[in-house]
């Protein structure tokens, strides 16, 4: 093997070495304490495309908030709100407050296409009282 | 065709890849999944297309290395079966009737030609009437001058030349005889 496949091999293997340690990194969790009086409040913009006639977008923003809140440990405090028409935003408010693997993850299921004929575009996570990660 | 096909593979498994990856960093496992499969599709197209490609180099290399075949000329008996089956093979047989069937069966397939002709010559004639339409005055002196442009030469035509240019030369057609006789 010549000097220069070698030496192109090896950076193969670092770049694809560097890029699942990247990744795995990226996709693992870690979860800090939160203080429990903590909240935070996820603004989405909801968007339905040939949705069910019986089904409208506050219905289908609604089950989607709930469906994601089991991939994490906060709870809902109280209903969905509706904060804007058009666009269409919606509200919720968690508590506790999300740590940053929580963040991720609750804004991935939000953002992924985990219901049909329903997307949603997370506006803001903002904390709305006590600190967020445990500090 | 082949290279646009080849990068249009190429370009769908690296943006694929590169999907899956961002949309597992993002926690989006849905749409992972989704680009995962299109990347493995890509992936299996461009292997299963360079397998076929190598399989066809060796199938030309060992055809080029075989000795030439040379076919050895028919027997004229065959010849002359296969010429014959060619002009003499019946192809509308079942449009064949004998007189007692006529009178005594009621065939569909004539109602259907009826009626399918009945019907295409009504588009027929609907076409006619349109397309008589569209003709207007300027058209047809563009169409005139473009004859005329084409038109023989007077003294270069003989009468069996005319009589070629006819689909059935016992018929006169007097417009045919006045666009290729020499104008007087």
């Amino acid at each position: 093997m010549s000097a220069k496949r070698a030496l192109a091999l090896l950076c193969a293997v670092l770049v694809i070495g560097g890029g699942v340690v990247a990744l795995r990194r990226a996709t693992q969790s870690t979860h800090y304490p939160q203080d429990p009086d903590s909240s935070v409040r996820v603004v989405v913009e909801a968007r339905s495309n040939r949705a069910e006639p019986n089904h409208d977008l506050e219905e289908l923003t609604e089950a989607h908030l709930w469906y994601c809140r089991l991939e994490i440990g906060s709870d809902p405090v109280g209903e969905v709100q509706r904060v804007s028409d058009d666009p269409p935003r919606f509200a919720i408010v968690l508590r506790p407050s999300l740590d940053s693997t929580d963040r991720k993850q609750y804004e991935g299921c939000l953002e992924d296409w985990s219901l049909d004929h329903q997307l949603l575009h997370v506006v803001s996570m903002t904390a709305e009282a006590g600190p967020e990660e445990g500090a | 065709m082949k290279k646009v096909s080849w990068t249009i593979a190429a370009a769908t498994m690296v943006v694929a890849g590169a999907y899956t990856v961002i949309s597992l960093a993002r926690w989006e496992w849905t749409r992972a999944q989704f680009f995962g499969l299109v990347f493995l599709a890509a992936e299996l197209a461009l292997i299963g297309g360079t397998v076929l490609a190598k399989l066809a180099r060796i199938e030309r290399k060992i055809d080029l290395a075989e000795p030439k075949h040379v076919a050895p000329d028919p027997s004229p008996a065959t010849l002359a079966i296969v010429r014959e089956a060619g002009h003499e093979h019946d192809r509308f047989p079942w449009l064949q009737v004998s007189a007692t069937d006529v009178v005594t069966r009621t065939n569909v397939f004539i109602t259907l030609v009826v009626g399918g002709g009945v019907l295409l010559s009504g588009g027929a004639w609907v076409l006619d009437k349109l397309g008589s339409r569209t003709v207007d005055p300027g058209r047809e002196s563009q169409l005139a001058s473009e004859l005329d442009a084409i038109a023989y030469p007077d003294g270069l035509i003989v009468d069996d030349m005319v009589a070629r240019a006819r689909s059935r030369p016992d018929v006169e057609d007097d417009r045919l005889t006045d666009f290729l006789l020499p104008r007087s």
